[in-house]
């Protein structure tokens, strides 16, 4: 197999739909173990609050893994954080958590978006760590950063049941709210392009135990199609669960990319995307990269590009106690495919 | 530069905060070669002392499972077999044990609190236990027993209820001793094992609590 493209330009070119010498090896969400925090000294909780441990570690799924993506933001709390919620910051071998039984907010009205949201150490440090990851890597190294949407801001600073009730309850409350969190969205999303990102996942737990097709159009897909416009770069879309009941919707947003779960076939969601948005993730987190063994994950992985999968990656952020062995297995299964076509 | 994971094996198991050493991550990883399957015993960290941390743990798992050396931070059973399961419980043991206090090999014997009586893992060669009680052990010993299948990957003989044997034919009394301590204690011992397994997974916001 013949590379004629930089990590960077291949991981860009597949988010614009064009031609690729390979397919690309992407982490749109973390791939941090606790082997790999030891190695570069970069552990939890400091990896999620300081830029140059963020950095450190980020770096790794790089220059250890193989990836041809690094992706400084591995937790989905940065910007509730800054919206004040109150944290549970966890150590190193544990996520930090929102304490979504304590929520900070009741009614709409009481959403507060700061105009100095990327100003908090908990989101500076992001940017900050872009800043070093784009000095240390340069330019052939696609970094991705992270911005939180609006209905998983919701959930943690309205608590999960809450917001889940209003949205049965009050429609135009939830509308509102949805409304009023987009700033956050945006802001973030922004300032991680002007520190050097290239591309930004969007999380947006609509998850498919709790969230049905039919919701998702009705509340979210106008505003993923709004911050398809009003964020510079390409966006990845990542909700977890199985989501094909809302695949179609997803691919009209004008996001570059879904990233998807394993509950969901790799080649019934290619056909229900039909080419309009590229796909990434799909290779099981707890039973396969977690639990099982590098073969294991090989076949998830050639089954996602026999399938025509446009990137290849895990499906979330993968658990801290991952072996590396299985991590690379995913780069290996991808050159030896290529090898093979 | 040189690649930290390179030939290391497969991982067998993992603490991946070690209470007594600054919370760095050690793992096994269990190696396959013509003599037969050794562990390694890794963590990436670069701190000050953590390569006397790292002997400590060989040398517990000497003592507490009667491996021995084949290389540097490298121990196999003297069968050369592979025991995967025993070896992971000897490592966690092997972590846990205090730093201060040396190990020691532990008795083929406990006091077990739910019988009320001294049972006994008797070496009848060739990698083979009986287990009795200084009393009517009945039912207890067969859960004993059933207990080390858990613990130790062991094979049973239906027609001798108590009794087992290593599939390698080889005796491992040090590794029955301390296994035979977590016998009764063996649904706390697997709980742990799955509260580990289940550690470490990033939930979304809707399945957190």
């Amino acid at each position: 197999m013949t590379q004629s493209m930089t990590s960077r330009e291949r991981v860009l070119a597949a988010l614009h739909g064009e031609q690729v010498d390979r397919t690309p090896i992407c982490n749109p969400t973390s791939v941090a173990t606790v082997e790999l925090m030891d190695l570069v000294n970069a552990p939890f909780p400091d990896a999620n609050r300081e830029a140059e441990p963020m950095a450190r570690l980020a770096a790794t799924a790089h220059t250890i893994l193989g990836f041809d993506t690094v992706m400084p933001v591995f937790s989905i709390i940065q910007e509730s954080s800054a919206l004040g919620c109150k944290m549970q910051w966890e150590g190193k071998d544990n996520w930090p958590t929102v304490r979504m039984s304590e929520p900070i907010w009741e009614h709409p009205d009481d959403v507060y978006v700061p105009n100095d949201l990327i100003d908090h150490p908990d989101t500076k440090c992001v940017l900050d760590a872009i800043k070093l990851l784009r000095e240390d890597l340069g330019p052939d190294v696609a970094i991705i950063g992270k911005t939180m949407g609006p209905w998983s801001l919701a959930y943690h600073c309205f608590g999960v049941e809450r917001f889940l009730l209003l949205s049965l309850d009050d429609p135009e409350a939830t509308k509102k709210i949805l409304e009023n969190l987009k700033k956050a969205t945006i802001d973030f999303g922004r300032a991680q392009i002007e520190a050097g990102v290239d591309a930004l996942t969007l999380p947006d737990h609509a998850t498919g135990d709790l969230v049905s097709g039919e919701y998702y159009h009705r509340y979210l897909k106008d505003l993923h199609t709004e911050f398809a416009k009003a964020i510079p770069c390409p966006l990845i879309l990542h909700i977890c669960g199985r989501t094909v009941d809302r695949m179609g919707f997803i691919a009209e947003t004008g996001m570059a990319a879904f990233h998807y779960d394993s509950k969901n076939g790799a080649a019934e969601s290619m056909e229900k995307v039909e080419g309009r948005i590229a796909l990434v993730g799909n290779i099981n987190n707890p039973e396969t990269l977690f639990a099982k063994n590098p073969d294991d994950v090989k076949a998830e992985v050639f089954a996602n590009l026999d399938a025509g999968v446009h990137m290849i990656g895990p499906e979330c952020a993968i658990p801290l106690q991952t072996s590396i062995a299985n991590l690379r297995a995913i780069p290996e299964a991808v050159h030896e495919w290529h090898d093979r076509h | 530069m040189e690649d930290p994971f390179a030939g290391l094996g497969m991982r067998v198991e993992l603490v991946s905060t070690d209470k007594y050493f600054r919370d760095v991550s050690i793992a096994l990883y269990a190696q396959e070669n013509t003599d037969g399957w050794c562990f390694l015993v890794r963590s990436f960290s670069s701190y000050d002392g953590i390569k006397a941390r790292i002997g400590f743990i060989l040398d517990g798992m000497k003592t507490l499972g009667g491996m021995e050396t084949a290389g540097e931070d490298r121990l196999r059973f003297p069968c050369r077999t592979q025991h995967l399961v025993a070896v992971r419980r000897l490592f966690l043991q092997a972590c846990k044990a205090k730093p201060e206090v040396a190990a020691q090999e532990l008795s083929l014997s406990l006091w077990d609190k739910k019988s009320e009586l001294m049972v006994t893992a008797k070496a009848r060669g060739a990698g083979t236990y009986i287990l009795s009680a200084d009393g009517n052990g009945g039912r207890r010993l067969m859960a004993l027993r059933n207990a080390m299948i858990k613990l130790a990957d062991v094979e049973t003989d239906e027609e001798v209820g108590e009794q087992f044997y290593f599939a390698c034919g080889h005796d491992h009394h040090a590794l029955v001793g301390l296994l035979l301590q977590s016998a009764p204690n063996v649904r706390a011992v697997m709980r742990e094992f799955e509260m580990n397994a289940s550690k470490g997974v990033l939930l979304a916001p809707g399945s957190q609590k």
